[in-house]
């Protein structure tokens, strides 16, 4: 019974002792007759092999364990030729155990493979085992946070979708979970912008999706011999799958589907000029409101809009959207004053058509392209009071 | 029994606290509150100080790798039998990620042994942690135990906060999404660009919180906590502007006719050179451009001795490395506004451009190695190589090379007449 051949004999007899190992391990068994070896199950764990005390087979007095025993991250061609984990090597009684220089970390699959080639095992030429750290994340189910522009009515010419994510996604393929479907339900194909490289912000919870520029700019290839991809007052559907995985290779909890209406393009530059202020009363808090006429990036909303006090000092305060990024709104930190406050405008401000302050994303040529008066920042003053 | 168990306990407690106040009175005079967060910049004193340029924390460490067992040279028998191919995928195996889980930052070799050293961002996102890894003469991969070396650190001070990003701009047109995101890079990343170690002091290229924030740190070592701060201003050919934001991407010190000279170089690419005693603390200095490479981003820089000429080897994103008489630079005129300004043009080439060396694949960060050679039919001589790192142009691999400057070749990367069969060679 001491001498059993695990190579050759038939693999049922293996299956049967790694049957009895798992036991053995199950039921704490201290006095296994054969190595067993142990894996971590948490962060921060170490690889342990227990050699079986009684047993001379297995005894190893010169052995150097780190040619023996070795962890390597596992793959279709571990492990010739792969380089092993470095780590550290202890060893008390019976017990190897190995902890490597950096926590292995979860979601990667490891294997541990023991050399017991020269020994006295009588055969037992050697063990392995893989282990995988789970992505014991509780982090809910990954879902679609919020796709902008929100609206239910988009421009013809609509530059991109931003689409956000609950939590971090995986960055690849993105593209065959998404797909656009016409009013009769047939989807459009090359609609969105291909590129090597997606657009993902640094933590990977929100993707940019631009159309391809072809189909929105007038008269250059796709446009012409493809056409637009969005048609002036058809539904559209926009369809984010559930078989996309996050980053930790989950499926996203359900499908989500966006159904919007095309409007008429918007060819013209952001003028902010044109915007219906409504300033607030003077020793309140309340909210300064823009009609913006047109939705506008919600993210450049954000970022580009400043209210300045008469020293041209920024107001502290905190930007709300509302109307699908057509209002614009601010509540200050602490109250109006009465007199003369301005909205400071960075040029670079954009609608979902991608014009800006600057000028239209998309001009035709042969009017003379007329030179930007714009240049920087654009400012509108209103009073509070007086 | 229990008596001495506590007795001893006690003590055990008692040490641990004077140890602790030790250390503390230590951490004190090095300004040590944590440990190493990211390692970037590499380089090394000429006894084995390792200089690490830490952009997360905002620091530079130095650990001690004085202390080596084995001096002598490396002895290469043939041209490439030191490359390896897929190097980041055998450091991250080490280190226990996947391959592409990890990003070579910078690489530096160690005076003494010779042994090229890495280093290493391992992970991604916000999980990842430092690492150097050492490569030795038997194509082993090591991961330095940083936990168990002797290290001081000097805190640098204005470096930027993490908030701080770029601005967008476009390029003949309005910003697009890529501009945008290239834009929330956090500057901080920039702190450190190039470190130089000359004459007991480092140089440390990089930038500041300042508005004018490319600048320039002259840190004694042994680390002293005070150290003094140049802001560099340059005037640059192609955009016909001022670069003073914009930091220095690398530089190399060296001395001519007596005299202790900065050639740094710029993105897109102006070489500067600077007298060294003009960069004082708290001075606002002036570069001498005296060259445009065209555009490109200077890697990395170091001095070699190339056919008895001393030279500036400049490895650069865009171009083949580049190599750049040493007196030709400092010599050359000063390319000024006056005698261009003409506007944006980058076609604009001027001042010595040197020659470019052929390396196989797209050449990145490289040093220089010294090395005995007994290569066919030559006697035993000491060379200085070229190491580096390089991509693959078809498998897009990063594979570690080394290189005879007067050569330029991968034989077992190309293929020739002598290849066929019945060419002679």
């Amino acid at each position: 019974m001491r001498n059993i051949h695990l190579s050759k004999r038939n693999k049922r007899c293996r299956l049967l002792l790694l049957f009895v190992i798992g036991l053995g391990v199950i039921s704490g068994a201290k006095a296994s007759r054969y190595p067993v070896i142990q894996t971590p199950q948490k962060l921060g764990e170490t690889v342990k092999l227990t050699l079986p005390a009684a047993s001379e087979d297995f005894m190893l007095p010169q052995a150097n364990w780190n040619t023996r025993l070795k962890i390597y991250v596992d793959s279709e061609h571990c492990c010739e030729q792969t380089t092993p984990v470095q780590g550290r090597y202890r060893m008390s009684e019976n017990i190897v155990e190995f902890q490597p220089d950096f926590p292995f970390s979860k979601g990667i699959p490891y294997r541990v493979m023991v050399d017991f080639s020269t020994a006295l095992s009588r055969g037992n030429n050697g063990l392995k085992k893989t282990f995988t750290i789970a992505n014991t994340v509780s982090a809910p189910e990954t879902q679609i946070d919020r796709i902008y522009p929100s609206g239910e009515q988009l421009p013809e010419n609509l530059l991109r979708f931003y689409i956000y994510f609950t939590n971090p996604m995986k960055a690849a393929n993105s593209l065959k979970h998404i797909k656009l479907f016409d009013h009769q339900g047939i989807e459009i194909k090359d609609v969105f912008l291909r590129y090597k490289q997606e657009l993902w912000s640094p933590d990977y919870k929100r993707l940019t999706l631009p159309f391809e520029p072809g189909r929105i700019k007038r008269g250059v290839g796709q446009n012409l011999k493809v056409g637009p991809a969005l048609h002036e007052n058809l539904y559209y559907k926009l369809v984010i799958d559930q078989n996309w995985r996050d980053a930790e290779g989950r499926k996203l909890k359900s499908t989500v589907e966006k159904v919007f209406k095309v409007t008429k393009p918007i060819r013209n530059k952001v003028d902010p000029t044109q915007w219906a202020l409504h300033p607030p009363s003077p020793l309140s808090r309340e909210p300064l409101w823009i009609e913006l006429l047109r939705p506008h990036d919600h993210a450049l909303l954000k970022k580009l809009i400043h209210i300045l006090n008469s020293d041209g000092q920024i107001v502290e305060g905190n930007i709300e959207l509302d109307q699908h990024q057509r209002i614009w709104s601010f509540k200050p930190n602490s109250i109006w004053a009465n007199g003369t406050y301005s909205i400071d405008i960075n040029a670079r401000l954009e609608d979902v058509a991608g014009n800006n302050v600057y000028g239209p994303l998309d001009r035709a040529l042969m009017h003379s392209p007329k030179k930007s008066t714009v240049s920087g920042n654009v400012r509108l003053d209103f009073k509070v009071g007086l | 029994m229990k008596n001495t168990r506590l007795y001893s306990t006690a003590l055990l407690l008692v040490s641990m606290i004077f140890s602790m106040m030790l250390q503390a009175k230590n951490v004190s005079a090095t300004n040590d509150k944590t440990n190493i967060l990211s390692a970037g910049a590499l380089e090394f004193s000429p006894d084995g100080i390792l200089f690490v340029g830490d952009w997360v924390a905002g620091s530079v460490f130095a650990f001690d790798l004085t202390n080596t067992d084995n001096n002598k040279l490396p002895v290469m028998m043939t041209v490439d039998s030191a490359d390896i191919d897929n190097i980041d995928v055998m450091i991250s195996q080490l280190v226990g990620v996947r391959p592409g889980q990890i990003t070579i930052n910078d690489i530096a070799v160690h005076p003494k042994t010779q042994e090229t050293f890495f280093s290493v961002t391992r992970g991604q996102g916000l999980d990842t942690k430092p690492a150097i890894i050492k490569l030795n003469h038997q194509g082993k991969l090591t991961n330095i135990r940083l936990d168990q070396l002797k290290y001081t650190r000097q805190v640098l001070n204005n470096a930027p906060d993490g908030k701080k990003q770029f601005q967008v701009r476009g390029f003949f047109g309005p910003p697009t999404v890529k501009h945008q995101l290239k834009a929330e890079r956090s500057m901080k990343t920039m702190t450190f660009m190039d470190m130089e170690y000359y004459k007991g002091e480092l140089f440390v290229a990089g930038i500041s919180n300042e508005e004018f924030s490319s600048t320039l740190r002259r840190i004694p070592y042994p680390f002293k906590g005070q150290y003094s701060t140049s802001n560099i201003e340059i005037y640059h050919v192609i955009t016909d502007s001022f670069v003073t934001r914009s930091p220095i991407r690398s530089l190399i010190v060296t001395e001519f006719d007596g005299v202790d000279y900065m050639i740094a170089g710029y993105s897109c690419t102006p070489i500067v050179v600077i007298p060294l005693e003009e960069l004082k603390n708290g001075a606002h200095v002036k570069g001498r451009t005296v060259a445009e490479l065209g555009p490109g981003e200077p890697l990395d820089m170091f001095i070699q001795n190339i056919g008895g000429i001393e030279s500036v080897v400049i490895s650069d994103l865009a171009h083949a490395p580049k190599i750049i008489s040493v007196e030709q630079l400092i010599s050359a005129k000063g390319l000024t506004q006056q005698d261009f300004g003409k506007g944006f043009n980058v076609r604009y080439r001027e001042g010595p451009q040197g020659a470019s060396y052929p390396m196989f694949g797209t050449p990145l960060h490289m040093d220089s190695m010294k090395v005995q050679t007994m290569l066919k039919g030559t006697p035993m001589e000491t060379r200085d190589l070229y190491v580096g790192v390089t991509r693959d142009p078809f498998t897009g691999s990063l594979n570690y090379q080394r290189y005879f400057p007067f050569l330029g070749l991968k034989v077992a990367m190309a293929y020739g007449e002598p290849d066929f069969p019945g060419a002679t060679h």
